[in-house]
């Protein structure tokens, strides 16, 4: 029954070593989509209901439909991912223009 | 028909934007004249509202015409309004600022339609009642954000906007955490609603990690301290209007969220995070004035200083009683004005000079005397030293502080406000005072860039001469925000 929040766990796991370790500009863009992937993983198990059917109300059916909140929030926020990710990959791909490089030690002009 | 406004605050600048990189693509007047007339029917509109919530009426509009808890709506009491407000007025100042500042850059459609888009999505966040919703419209602030920083296109605004984009991306993510955890307990969404159910949720400990994972979200906005990393990079990157919206109103954005969340949503003795609140506080205004003490770059140094105010916000909020609140949304107030006056004087400044570094600039007084006095006015008011708005804030958190008996952060903001005089005074002496080097440019700031600095100013020293005003209104604000009942009851 826990599966799903214990995938959910690994692969935030695996996000956040890949944004913290990795010097690829890419690798950090693999480890924040792994990470969005993750909480929608959660979000979706979260209204999910073991034997649910879909929550469509069709009349006689008395079966327990899932939660259809979470997933419309899930799509939501794919969207809003898709739109951030695709304006990150383009940030990085000027920086390769710049820097012919992607490797977040040799891009460091700004000191922390 | 004033709920109207409500809706009115985001759909206008959204609409205001497509028109921009449409109709408004070739011609540079016709945009101009879109994005004033917005900003100033916006401001309008905030202050209409400000009128009528400090009346004691809640607004409330039903989008779309469902009711909540069901339907997703917008809700406006005084504090919200209050900062709408500072986000139209200094949207407005910006606007008017950026129709020189931004002459020489290409791109110019795109970048006032951004513009827009990020009023509208910090108004959304202000405005909505719907934690879900305050996601989206985070979001949106979010991306247009990303989109100006690396506006410029140069290798170091492009690093400024991916360090920014990773941090926000994680505090997104850490946000609808925050979400998911608290509908899967409470089984809802709208705010009001939720703080109506919170009294029956007997799992804290969920609630708990789910008010911690709101916070960071929101707190990366207010860059509270070990979230800051994004903003001494992002704000010397973005053009100057940018940075003063960032610092004005953003960051305010990001403060607004963590008032609404924890003392409408949660209640503010309920989690019990009041003492985490006021170390984080208290360490950001450290951080701030001492990395803006060494700060050669003026815009970083500007970035620091807006990190020290935010700390201050942040101690001022965790007190938990009613003066933490009036001096915290007093001094977000009076900080918005400073350091947008602040930024957008900067701006002149580099307007004429061409750097950023103050080790380049140098006897600059003789030849931009208003530029030097605002500057001093700015720095004064950030350092809080009278007849400047920052004082009388400032004043407001130190009693707050001795009221509630808290006197280690009483010492401590004393010694950071001194701090701050002394980056100030440094920052003057560097630039103003001393031998020229002759790096000035010919020519002389328009009128567009001065008349936003000198209403900023003049607003600045209009707060501090007659504070009675203020302090009215703060007052009416505390009231609003710790009852939170009426706020329950007006949107359910």
């Amino acid at each position: 029954m826990n599966f799903p929040y214990l995938a959910a766990l690994a692969l935030f796991s695996v996000g956040l070593y890949c944004i913290l370790v990795k010097r690829d500009l890419f690798k950090i863009i693999y480890g924040i989509c792994l990470m969005g992937y993750s909480i929608n993983l959660l979000l979706i198990s979260l209204g999910y209901v073991w034997g649910g059917t879909v929550p469509i109300i069709s009349g006689s059916s008395t079966a327990v439909p899932v939660d259809p909140l979470l997933q419309a929030m899930v799509i939501t926020a794919i969207v809003i991912e898709f739109a951030a990710v695709a304006l990150m990959v383009s940030v990085a791909i000027r920086l390769f223009e710049q820097y012919r490089s992607t490797d977040v030690k040799k891009i460091r002009r700004l000191r922390g | 028909m004033i709920e109207l406004a409500l809706i009115l605050m985001i759909v206008m600048p959204l609409f205001a934007g497509l028109l921009n990189i449409t109709i408004g693509r070739f011609s540079n007047k016709t945009r101009h004249a879109i994005s004033t007339i917005t900003t100033l029917i916006l401001i309008t509109l905030a202050a209409a509202m400000l009128k009528t919530t400090l009346e004691g009426n809640m607004l409330t509009y039903g989008v779309g015409g469902w009711s909540p808890p069901l339907g997703i709506n917008l809700v406006a009491d005084s504090l919200s309004a209050l900062i709408a407000l500072i986000i139209s007025g200094i949207g407005f100042l910006c606007v008017i600022y950026s129709t020189s500042y931004m002459k020489k850059f290409t791109g110019r459609p795109m970048y006032d339609s951004l513009l827009m888009f990020m009023i509208a999505g910090m108004n959304g966040v202000v405005l909505t009642g719907d934690l879900f919703n305050m996601f989206v419209f985070l979001e949106i602030s979010f991306i247009t954000t990303y989109a100006l920083v690396a506006f410029r296109g140069g290798p170091v605004e492009m690093e400024a906007s991916f360090k920014y984009m990773t941090l926000s991306m994680i505090a997104g993510f850490a946000f609808l955490l925050g979400i998911g955890l608290i509908y899967n307990i409470a089984g809802t969404l709208n705010i009001a609603h939720v703080a109506e159910m919170i009294g029956t949720i007997g799992n804290m400990k969920i609630l708990t990690f789910a008010g911690i994972s709101l916070i960071i979200g929101l707190g990366l906005v207010a860059a509270i301290v070990p979230l800051h990393a994004w903003l001494p990079d992002a704000h010397p990157a973005a053009p100057s209007p940018i940075s003063a919206l960032l610092s004005g109103a953003a960051v305010n954005v990001g403060l607004y969220g963590i008032i609404r969340i924890t003392y409408t949503m949660f209640g503010f003795q309920t989690i019990g995070i009041g003492p985490a609140i006021m170390t984080l506080g208290i360490v950001t205004m450290i951080i701030g004035a001492a990395f803006a003490l060494v700060q050669t770059d003026i815009k970083r140094l500007l970035a620091y200083s807006t990190i020290c105010g935010v700390g201050y916000i942040t101690l001022s909020l965790g007190i938990g009683t009613a003066g933490g609140i009036e001096g915290a949304t007093f001094h977000i107030v009076n900080h918005a004005l400073a350091t947008a006056l602040l930024f957008l004087t900067i701006g002149c400044v580099i307007y004429r000079v061409g750097t950023r570094e103050m080790g380049k600039m140098g006897g600059l007084l003789k030849h931009m005397p208003v530029e030097a006095t605002m500057f001093l006015f700015g720095g004064l008011a950030i350092a809080g030293i009278p007849p400047f708005n920052g004082f009388i804030s400032k004043l407001l958190i130190y009693r707050a502080c001795f009221d509630a008996g808290h006197f280690v952060p009483l010492a401590v903001s004393m010694a950071v406000s001194l701090l701050i005089l002394a980056v100030y005074v440094r920052a003057f002496q560097m630039i103003f005072l001393g031998e020229s080097n002759g790096r000035v440019r010919k020519g002389t700031i328009p009128a567009s860039m001065l008349a936003p600095v000198l209403i900023l100013a003049a607003a600045c020293l209009v707060i501090g001469i007659l504070p009675d005003i203020g302090l009215g209104v703060v007052g009416e604000i505390s009231k609003q925000v710790l009852g939170s009942g009426v706020y329950i009851a007006a949107v359910l």
